[in-house]
């Protein structure tokens, strides 16, 4: 037997002693995982300094801050997410009990990333374990060091067989597939994603697939470009622009394309200072693989700010691109990466149509003053997400679901989204074996009469809110009425 | 291209130009489906009648009349489904708008099923029609009669640039499935479910499976004999089994067997008479394949026949059947049955029950016949299915509030209702900020210092006295 069978034989082993399912064990779990985050910060932050070249700070602001804010969250939450959910009730079940039970999965794969190896490791782990399952946790080999950290130090905060750390690449990732699970969650890319999904086909596992793709970010001309432009310089290259819903690419106007590169040359300097690469605050590229292919990205367009890079240190600039086209090898994948293409459209009509030509991206961004343009833009497109002014913020938001559509991903979570993601809504009708006389009409031989009142009962949908709000309205309108006799009467 | 490849594209065009996405011109259509389904209500239950032998009162109460409901349910509802629903937020995010929009997927694809053929198409479809898509639907061919009349009633009805159906076998859904859709929605069997997710991850199309199981139903302590035998006699010949949420299986004590067989010989000859096969209200078999092979796991079964057992051919009949003496490794418990044959299966306690049927795979549906709500609990806590319902069967599925749906081996993912809506429309998370407070947004740009993180750290805290500004 391999070590991943026996890793996953064991987790559904613990799962089955029931022990998840008492919502005081999740608990207990949950505040071993934020004293995890909280006792190993420095663990932490050191491995992410040498996969990503990360400040601690940067580590703490973009990693563990929101991660510590879901615990938290879940923690309070945990009794009224997990409670039975009441629902409509038709004439025939006002006596019964009509609820959604949530009710754990069992076992579940997360398969993390690179880019925030603990985040978006760890934050679909949250929901799991708030959900009552178990969680075999694969961490990126890419981001080899947290990777390590999390296999040496998690399991002295958590359950080992029940949440254990499976490290390893390809293959171990691949042997891990043919296991079965109750859900699969991935964080990674499209082409991975497919193979995902089609080695979870064997045992009808259901995903979630948090992807990616192009996120383009559109800047009307009559904006403020210099606030616009430093927020969108700010989500760009935090991360050196590895971030799943950094800004791709850039559509606008060909009248402000200067001013654009201007006002980002400005922020640059102004948040990296003139010498990026030795300011503390900025980062790396993950690898020389990813280095490589994002050079190669460059090919072809014109750089209007930075450019320059160190294969030893994986070390590029923060870049701009202009004049860059629909064909350029810089939109032909996800840049994933610090360049920042400009596309000139003539109007916000091209800029739509450009975004629609393409495949469904994690997030549009609009930059604009006009709510008009907004909504246009908010109508005519389809993304993850939409943000207006402003970049990569929406994922703080813990009741937003975080999730993409079409190739750039499906299932979502963050706060309940998480929770509810990694759980089976179970419908629960309760009834009791009395009135017996009632279902006779239901019952054969089956007669004309008999229909027409089962029509009736069985199946009439009658909204019991809008007749209690009904009866209250008559009520209310009778005293009213009542009350305004009275006073007339008085004077 | 293929006629189905260009019957996708010219939907797809259609769903572009954006006109199935206001709220009138979903409303609309829902409403022709209404006229449809009460214009043609005789056809519809004619058409029934030679699929399955399917009786008026199944007809209308299972199919035409559920789909109707949930037709007024989602009219009703349609408006309150759509409004943008606004979130709670973070101090750093007070001043924003924050909401969820619902939008439509796109073109979906759903695949109906031959057991309820016109309500595991059409109520699907409502959901999907509702939610702003253009949808194919692809009727079951082995229900025929009803798939012609499908084919023919809904170009009457309904845009045919919005809405299409396909006819066809397994080789024609194989090539239909090849195109690319934004949702497919598939009822029908585990191993098919298998190759339209194999299909579905080559485009990362999302999919909804509703699949089957063996539903338990568990009877145990203090029961209403009577009532119990009653609703599980009405819940399991209902459409003569072939309903994948029928009870599959009894599991019960001994004293407990004994005392429901009477009552179960009692209630089949009040429902159908001393000779079944004479009795309207017994619908049959779908086609001469399903019969044979039913015949031939009772057959293999080495359990002894005490009620019905008699069949005929010709006539695609089986007795309504129960056998007892059936051991957990027999032909009858090795694979949904999907007929009117019902095994009882005797356990001495509740958790050898229990144990029991969590050794099997999760089932779509779970039944447990107590009068003691200690025993209803127990079962539910420690089991895991699709759906729960206690005293009675399949009625948890007529209310469009619950979700219908399955887990594990018996689905993935959920409709009904607002349920349907939500599965074929994509949750848009949508944040507007302003332009004012820059300064703010200084304390996130770099050089990152412990002071600025440290105002950071207390503005994206969800504590409560923050919820109160």
């Amino acid at each position: 037997m391999s070590r991943e069978q026996l890793v996953v034989q064991r987790a559904g082993k613990s799962y089955q002693t029931g022990n998840t399912r008492r919502l005081e064990y999740r608990i207990h779990q949950l505040k071993g995982l934020l004293r995890f985050i909280t006792e190993r910060r420095k663990d932490i932050a050191d491995a992410v300094k040498r996969d990503l070249g990360k400040s601690e700070n940067a580590t703490e602001l973009f990693e563990t801050l929101g991660l510590e804010g879901e615990i938290k969250l879940a923690i309070e939450k945990l009794a009224e997410w997990a409670a039975p959910r009441p629902v409509e009730k038709n004439l025939l079940t006002l006596q019964d009990e009509v609820y959604v039970q949530p009710e754990p999965l069992g076992v579940v794969l997360i398969i993390g990333a690179w880019n925030y190896p603990w985040a978006v490791t760890l934050q679909p782990l949250v929901g799991a374990i708030a959900a009552g399952n178990a969680a075999v946790i694969k961490p990126s080999e890419v981001s080899s060091h947290s990777a390590k950290v999390m296999e040496e130090l998690l399991p002295q905060y958590l359950d080992k067989d029940l949440y254990p750390v499976v490290t390893g690449g390809v293959s171990e990732t691949q042997e891990l597939l043919k296991q079965r699970f109750d859900h699969i969650f991935y964080t990674g890319n499209s082409t991975v994603g497919k193979l995902v999904m089609e080695a979870a086909a064997r045992h009808l596992t259901p995903v979630t697939l948090e992807l990616g793709g192009k996120s383009p970010c559109y800047i009307d001309k009559n904006c403020d470009i210099t606030i616009a432009c430093r927020r969108i310089t700010w989500g760009k290259f935090v991360n050196c622009g590895q971030t799943c819903i950094a800004p791709d690419y850039i559509l606008c106007e060909p009248s402000i394309q200067d001013r654009v590169v201007e006002e980002i040359k400005k922020s640059i300097k102004e948040f990296y200072t003139d010498n990026p690469k030795t300011f503390e605050d900025y980062g790396r590229i993950i690898n020389q693989r990813h280095f490589k292919r994002v050079m190669a990205l460059m090919e072809g367009s014109t750089v209007a700010v930075g450019g320059d890079s160190d294969e030893s240190q994986c070390y590029i600039a923060p870049t701009v691109l202009k004049d860059v086209t629909e064909t350029s090898k810089v939109m032909k994948e996800e840049i994933f990466g610090p360049l920042l293409p400009i596309i000139t459209v003539s109007n916000v009509d091209e800029a739509i149509q450009f975004i629609n030509e393409r495949e469904k991206p994690l997030v549009v961004y609009v930059f604009t003053h006009d709510n008009k343009l907004i909504k246009r833009v908010i109508a005519e497109t389809s993304s993850g997400a939409l943000l207006a002014n402003d970049c990569l913020v929406h994922f703080t938001v813990s009741a937003l679901p975080f999730g993409g559509v079409g190739n750039s991903g499906t299932g979502c979570y963050h706060g309940q989204h998480s929770f509810d993601q990694l759980s089976h809504l179970r419908s629960c009708l309760i009834k009791q074996l009395k009135m017996e006389g009632v279902n006779s009409m239901r019952y054969p031989p089956h007669t004309a009469k008999k229909l027409r009142w089962a029509r009736f009962f069985l199946l009439k949908q009658v909204n019991v809110c809008r007749l209690r709000r009904m009866a209250l309205l008559a009520i209310f309108t009778g005293l009213a009425a009542f009350l305004v006799q009275s006073f007339l009467r008085r004077g | 291209m293929d006629d189905q490849s260009q019957v996708v594209e010219r939907l797809r065009e259609t769903f572009r130009s954006g006109v199935t996405i206001p709220e009138q011109f979903r409303r609309t259509q829902l409403t022709k489906l209404i006229a449809m389904l009460e214009e043609n209500e005789e056809q519809i239950v004619n058409a029934l009648h030679k699929d399955l032998a399917k009786p008026k009162f199944e007809a209308v109460l299972s199919e035409v009349d559920m789909v109707i409901n949930e037709l007024y349910y989602a009219n009703a509802n349609l408006n309150s489904w759509m409004k943008q629903e606004y979130v709670t937020r973070n101090l750093a995010t007070k001043l924003d708008d924050c909401f969820v929009r619902r939008e439509p997927l796109g073109v979906v694809l759903i695949i109906g099923a031959w057991n309820y053929p016109l309500q595991l198409l059409i109520l699907p479809m409502v959901g999907a029609i509702a939610a702003g898509n253009c949808v194919i639907i692809k009727p079951s061919e082995i229900s025929a009669a009803t798939e012609h009349l499908i084919a023919e009633l809904i170009p009457k009805y309904l845009s045919q640039d919005c809405y299409a159906v396909v006819q066809g076998g397994a080789e024609e859904t194989k090539a239909l499935l090849k195109n690319r859709f934004d949702h497919i929605f598939y009822t029908g069997s585990q191993a098919v479910a298998r190759s339209v997710l194999v299909a579905a991850s080559v485009h990362l199309t999302p999919v909804t499976l509703e699949l089957g199981g063996k539903t338990p139903c568990l009877i145990y302590g203090g029961v209403n004999m009577e009532a119990a035998a009653r609703r599980l006699v009405w819940a399991k010949y209902f459409n003569s089994g072939q309903s994948c949420v029928a009870p599959d299986y009894v599991l019960c004590t001994p004293a407990t067997r004994d005392a429901l067989l009477p009552k179960i010989r009692e209630t089949l000859k009040d429902f159908y008479g001393t000779e079944p096969q004479t009795s309207p209200d017994l619908s049959r078999i779908v086609s001469p394949r399903h019969w044979t092979h039913l015949m031939e796991l009772l057959g293999r079964s080495k359990g002894k026949v005490v009620v019905g057992g008699e069949s005929n051919q010709e006539d695609r009949y089986i007795a309504p059947t129960v056998l007892v003496d059936v051991a957990e490794d027999d032909a009858l418990m090795q694979e949904e049955i999907f007929g009117p044959i019902l095994p009882i299966i005797c356990v001495d306690s509740l958790e050898e029950g229990i144990a029991f049927i969590n050794r099997k795979e999760k089932p779509l549906a779970l039944y447990v016949f107590s009068d003691e709500s200690s025993v209803v609990d127990v079962v539910m806590k420690n089991t895991s299915s699709g759906g729960f319902c206690s005293n009675d069967g399949i009625l948890h599925m007529t209310l469009p509030s619950l979700p219908f749906g399955g887990v594990g081996s018996s689905g993935w993912g959920n409709y009904h209702g607002r349920w349907g809506f939500e599965t074929f429309s994509h949750r848009r998370a949508c944040m507007l900020r302003g332009w004012g407070l820059e300064r703010l947004n200084g304390l996130r740009y770099p050089p990152y210092t412990e002071r600025k993180l440290g105002w950071l750290r207390w503005s994206a805290s969800p504590k409560s006295l923050c919820s109160i500004l």
